[in-house]
């Protein structure tokens, strides 16, 4: 499977606008011209691109709070989801459902979701219609490594199992769960080695890398179409920014904020060329500051005191956020 | 002080190789259990201390933890970790200069790829299989395996008797080495690098072995379907992919058979050199990892060499150490 120049334009395209829009949605939120929460997919971009590059226009996805960098791989228009940020009535969902609920259903995207782990069992719902109506689509179901911690996950990727249905779950493991680090958050490594849990193949895949994550995907798209059920791809990444805009990242150590930025996904950092775009290094994992240390060892035991498990905006806005 | 070193790949195992064939999940709880029981062997041969790659998923200091008490002593290398190869290779290299008598690899043909290049060829090696399909490292219970290697490590048997000196094949460019394969090092026409693994040969170009045998998976069994060169067998095999060649089915992963037209078979002897042609753009895959892009006329040259690893037989370090029992 070699990519033909169209092709290999087209993921480029898709990788730089995904990252254009959202430096742009940054600038217009520190201007205070966005209301609510925005969640920006800067440096994750190749893993929506590779994955949505392997699925055809009648495919559908779900997403996450964090699915600008979904909705644009999936093809909905950018000017329409840009309105529908900005609150207006040109947007996608007539404005009212902002940045978290950005849906086109005639794209395929099913919907962004504030809640986290709730795509899961609407990916099921897409492939069990696809399997009923014989259509031959699969969904991909975004999510991040905290949804992996939800019963939702469990218990969709264990009926899309048993019901052997087309769907291809896509963890995007970005090293954090809002301000939990995945090494503390998570009792295991590799989010894939669950899949053999539920009797799927997983498979772990550097998500900086949109050749890895399209070779992939389109294998997985490949078994899914086929009939032969489900998959599961974890893709390890980093997440650039904080967990929202305005997010002072106290719980990120200078040295793991000040590494990431340097390590740039392919095909974003100049133009493309085979060289730049097919070597990625996989040291996706947060140094520690400290040679020789996991990261975990850095991270506080669990502290026994209650703490408040909703954010509240540190700016004008009155919406609040769990993720 | 007898010392030895663990290197464990916590990525070992994961690849795409799970989707496009029927390869198997070794999780690393069971490589901190199989480390676990490596150190009991390490610990009855008689080692003081053991050496161990750190690295994100804790294998080893999980494995002490199940371990309990012992008298080894058991600590981290200070080294840094940033998730890729290089660290199996920086790792293996601060082992050599702790002086370590052997290092136990858990991982694959990669991961023994990356630790050879940090260890070279003088310090023994054990690699236990936790990849995908492999054929420089086996499949090996870590009790009698960590007996083996503090057998070594104690000087109860020696590297001439229980060891193998493994071949190796190295690239090089106008300016000298370049980079190594244990196994087999292939040419592809592929652009990219991407999933890394391989598992349609439509994109093979040409393949150099350092052993071909038919009872392996991978790309080293499609010479083994051509003709047979084992481990010990001082020379490897040249293949050249092309229509209207010999039609061979081979193995590629586990439970994945494709065919693939031989154009051309040689034989290549220890120390013999075969340029490398670069008409159009190609990625070069070491032990069955694509790695390294070669654009038009790149001048790479491949040669076989008898000065790759040495391997630690279990067998034979079990045969000549115990011969007086353990006490």
């Amino acid at each position: 499977m070699n990519l033909s120049q169209y092709q290999l334009r087209s993921m480029y395209r898709t990788m730089v606008s995904i990252r254009t829009f959202e430096e742009t949605v940054k600038q217009a939120f520190a201007k205070g011209h966005i209301p609510g929460f925005v969640h920006l997919y800067v440096g994750e971009e190749a893993i929506a691109t590779g994955v949505c590059s392997a699925l055809r226009p009648s495919d559908t996805i779900t997403s996450t709070h964090r699915g600008h960098g979904h909705c644009i791989a999936k093809g909905c228009d950018m000017n329409s989801m840009m309105a529908e940020i900005y609150g207006k009535a040109t947007g996608l969902c007539k404005g009212k459902g902002g940045s978290m609920h950005i849906a086109d259903v005639g794209k395929g995207m099913l919907g962004a979701n504030g809640i986290v782990g709730g795509g899961p069992p609407l990916a099921c719902g897409a492939g069990l219609t696809s399997q009923v109506t014989g259509s031959g689509d699969v969904c991909a179901c975004f999510f991040g490594d905290g949804a992996c911690e939800q019963g939702t996950f469990h218990e969709s990727a264990n009926l899309a199992a048993i019901w052997n249905l087309p769907v291809i779950f896509v963890a995007e493991n970005n090293g954090y769960a809002q301000s939990t680090p995945a090494s503390y958050h998570c009792a295991i490594e590799n989010i894939a080695e669950r899949a053999a849990s539920y009797g799927i193949p997983g498979a772990v895949v550097d998500g900086s890398d949109v050749f890895a994550v399209h070779e992939a995907a389109v294998e997985a798209v490949k078994r899914a179409r086929a009939g032969q059920g489900p998959s599961l791809l974890e893709c390890k990444t980093y997440r650039h920014h904080g967990h929202f805009e305005g997010d002072q990242q106290t719980y990120r150590m200078i040295s793991t904020r000040a590494y990431p930025r340097a390590r740039i996904p392919s095909g974003i950092s100049g133009p493309w060329s085979p060289s730049t775009a097919g070597s990625p290094r996989r040291s996706w994992m947060p140094s520690t500051g400290r040679p020789g240390r996991p990261l975990k060892k850095h991270w506080p035991t669990p502290n026994p005191v209650p703490c408040p498990r909703w954010k509240r905006s540190p700016a004008t806005s009155t919406s609040v956020t769990r993720s | 002080m007898s010392k030895v070193g663990i290197v464990a790949n916590p990525a070992s195992g994961r690849d795409i190789r799970r989707l496009v064939a029927q390869a198997w999940v070794v999780s690393n709880q069971e490589k901190s259990a199989l480390t676990a029981r490596l150190l009991r062997g390490l610990e009855a041969a008689g080692v003081e201390q053991v050496l161990y790659m750190p690295e994100p998923a804790g294998i080893c200091p999980k494995a002490c933890q199940k371990m309990g008490s012992t008298r080894l002593r058991v600590a981290p290398l200070e080294v840094p970790v940033s998730g890729g190869p290089e660290d199996s290779t920086r790792a293996a290299a601060a082992m050599v200069e702790a002086g370590v008598g052997c290092i136990v690899t858990l991982g694959g043909d990669g991961t023994n790829r990356a630790v050879f290049k940090g260890s070279g060829s003088e310090v023994p090696l054990l690699p236990i299989s936790t990849g995908t399909n492999n054929v420089f490292s086996e499949f090996q219970e870590g009790t009698t395996a960590g007996l083996a290697a503090g057998l070594l490590a104690t000087g109860r048997t020696d590297r001439e008797t229980a060891c193998t000196r493994s071949k190796v094949l190295w690239l090089h460019d106008p300016s000298g080495v370049v980079d190594l394969a244990l196994v087999d090092l292939a040419v592809t026409t592929r652009t990219f690098i991407g999933a890394r693994a391989i598992w349609e040969v439509d994109h093979l170009k040409e393949l150099f072995l350092t052993r071909a045998q038919p009872w392996s998976i991978g790309l080293s069994a499609i010479g083994g379907f051509v003709e047979t060169v084992t481990a010990e067998d001082p020379r490897g095999l040249h293949l050249v992919f092309g229509p209207d060649g010999r039609r061979v089915t081979a193995p590629l992963g586990p439970g994945l058979f494709r065919e693939i037209s031989v154009s051309a078979v040689h034989r290549l002897a220890p120390g013999e050199k075969k340029p490398l042609e670069m008409r159009e753009p190609a990625t070069l895959a070491f032990d069955g990892e694509r790695d390294r892009l070669a654009g038009i006329g790149e001048e790479l040259e491949v040669r076989l060499s008898s000065d790759g690893p040495w391997v630690l037989d279990t067998a034979r370090a079990a045969a000549d150490g115990l011969r007086s029992g353990l006490s």
